[in-house]
């Protein structure tokens, strides 16, 4: 598996509305291998949604370079599809079918006889083969986090970048949905790069975790448990314990949640 | 399913309609008879019928003109609308001189400017046109704004990552997402310019003959027959109710009723 993703020394600033400078993402360097299945965990407003958005071409970086297959990159594309928390990024206007159709026209990826095939196809993966028509208000949250799944796949990204995608569904639809993701990925081998702030989201799914404090990497470590990845094991308990254990020292003393709110007060603004 | 339940609403609301209507006449009627008002002041329903019968085909041209000359002027209104509100988007110099310029004027009725019009375009169509421009133009930039403002981030950003940027991203994306709003602009729109065209011709009459309903009330007056003033409000109505429960609430079945991301 060769090395697709890499990122060198990337900061991402923002400052205040006081024009006060505050660090987003600080001097991250890592990479990703093809194939490969990683998280990034960390607290709400540590800077690990910037870093996927940087990723993804959303936000201009102000230092380092982010490079796919080797090739720099400088804006969105469909090589590296986003799929975000809310439940609202399918198209209201069109049906499931139409909303992964849409994607693949945009992208002219395809061809157009194959585009509806290739869309029920995509909703099979995902276990929706019999919502092509319906409308995504029809659906429930999980269904539409699906949908999003099947859209994003079916324009062939070589990464996946998914910001704490079931964050906004109960613990029951989360299962299912860490069930499907699995199997699409062990069927599309497609590379995962998982944001969320869920240690045992992140075990469960994950080759590799990235813990993220404040603008930078704390701790890069491969998951040395065996799939299907049980909870009840002392292997698992001891992996989460060590997870747990960096933000606890790292974080000793911040109230994490009192600097998001007075950081979101400030209102960041891109620089 | 949702085209039968569409039709069914559509039915129930016409019908609604009808009876109310009956039941007015029926009480109009009564009042008539119990007051003992001359048809002068107090017309009855069959007079009024009558008069709408007799000057049927005055009344039809008369409607063209009307039907014409707003849909002249909300479709001018419409552009220049669309003009402003990518202009909105384009800077925040813009989008504070829009706020600005619409707080001051959208509240000024369109007919408070018809001396300015007939100043600047004397006594014509083209002042009432430009009456019914400046009552459409705001209500729809009003909208218009909101509307995308409103367009989910999320969405915006799909489209970005699927490589779509200026007018494809402005067509395939922000236009059926904030179409909830346009819609209702143009609806506040259209019900702005109907009033405005009435209202400007109904104040100065219309030049060369060549008038719409406005006018048509305006000459019934004058000429003391009041039938023929309530046959006039009569058709005035009636393209109300007909613009309103058959052409908006027919695209609005097949747009954000089926999307279901009605808004009011």
């Amino acid at each position: 598996m060769g090395e697709l993703l890499k990122l060198c020394d990337v900061t991402k600033l923002y400052k205040t509305s006081e024009g006060k400078e505050a660090v987003g993402v600080q001097h991250v360097s890592f990479t990703v291998d093809e194939g490969e299945f990683i998280s990034i965990i960390g607290p709400s407003g540590c800077g690990k949604s910037t870093l996927l958005r940087c990723i993804a071409g959303f936000e201009k970086i102000n230092d380092g370079n982010i490079y796919l297959d080797g090739t720099l990159i400088k804006k969105p594309g469909p090589d590296r599809f986003m799929i975000f928390q809310g439940l609202d990024q399918l198209f209201p206007w069109l049906t499931l079918k139409q909303n992964i159709a849409f994607a693949m026209k945009a992208v002219k990826a395809v061809k157009s006889d194959e585009i509806m095939q290739r869309a029920q196809n995509n909703l099979e993966l995902v276990g929706l083969s019999g919502f092509g028509d319906y409308y995504p208000y029809q659906l429930s949250g999980g269904m539409k986090q699906r949908a999003s799944i099947a859209r994003a796949l079916s324009v062939g990204p070589k990464v996946l970048l998914m910001d704490e995608p079931f964050g906004s569904l109960d613990a029951f639809s989360r299962k299912a949905m860490h069930h499907m993701l699995l199997k699409v990925w062990n069927k599309t081998k497609v590379t995962i790069i998982f944001v969320t702030h869920d240690i045992e989201e992140a075990i469960d799914l994950s080759d590799r975790i990235i813990a993220f404090a404040p603008g930078c990497i704390l701790a890069d470590i491969k998951n040395p448990l065996e799939r299907p990845r049980v909870r009840e094991t002392a292997l698992y308990r001891n992996f989460f314990s060590e997870l747990n254990g960096i933000f606890e020292t790292n974080f000793k003393g911040i109230d994490l949640e009192f600097e998001r709110l007075s950081a979101k007060k400030a209102k960041l603004i891109s620089v | 399913m949702g085209k039968i339940k569409g039709g069914g609403f559509l039915l129930r609301r016409l019908f609604s309609k009808v009876f109310f209507i009956l039941t007015v006449a029926c009480i109009w009627e009564a009042v008539k008879a119990i007051g003992g008002y001359s048809d002068l002041l107090l017309p009855g329903v069959m007079s009024i019928l009558r008069s709408l019968w007799l000057e049927r085909i005055q009344i039809f041209h008369m409607t063209l003109f009307s039907l014409q000359i707003i849909g002249i002027g909300l479709l001018v209104a419409i552009v220049l609308a669309i003009c402003a509100t990518i202009l909105a988007f384009s800077g925040r110099i813009f989008s504070e001189i829009i706020t600005d310029v619409l707080a001051i004027l959208h509240p000024l009725p369109g007919i408070a400017i018809l001396p300015i019009a007939i100043l600047w375009f004397g006594i014509g169509t083209k002042s009432i046109l430009f009456v019914i421009i400046f009552s459409a133009v705001w209500p729809l930039i009003n909208h218009f704004y909101t509307g995308f403002r409103s367009i989910p981030a999320n969405q915006l950003e799909v489209g970005r990552n699927l490589g779509l940027s200026g007018l494809k991203l402005g067509r395939d994306i922000m236009l059926p997402a904030s179409f909830p709003h346009i819609l209702g602009g143009i609806r506040t729109g259209w019900a702005r310019a109907w009033q405005a065209s009435v209202a400007a011709e109904l104040v100065f009459g219309a030049a060369g003959g060549n008038g719409g309903l406005g006018w048509f009330l305006y000459k019934k007056r004058f000429m003391m027959e009041t039938p023929g003033v309530f046959a006039g409000m009569l058709v005035i109505v009636l393209i109300g109710i007909a613009v309103e429960y058959i052409v908006f609430t027919w695209v609005e079945i097949n747009t954000v009723r089926k999307w279901k991301t009605i808004i009011n």
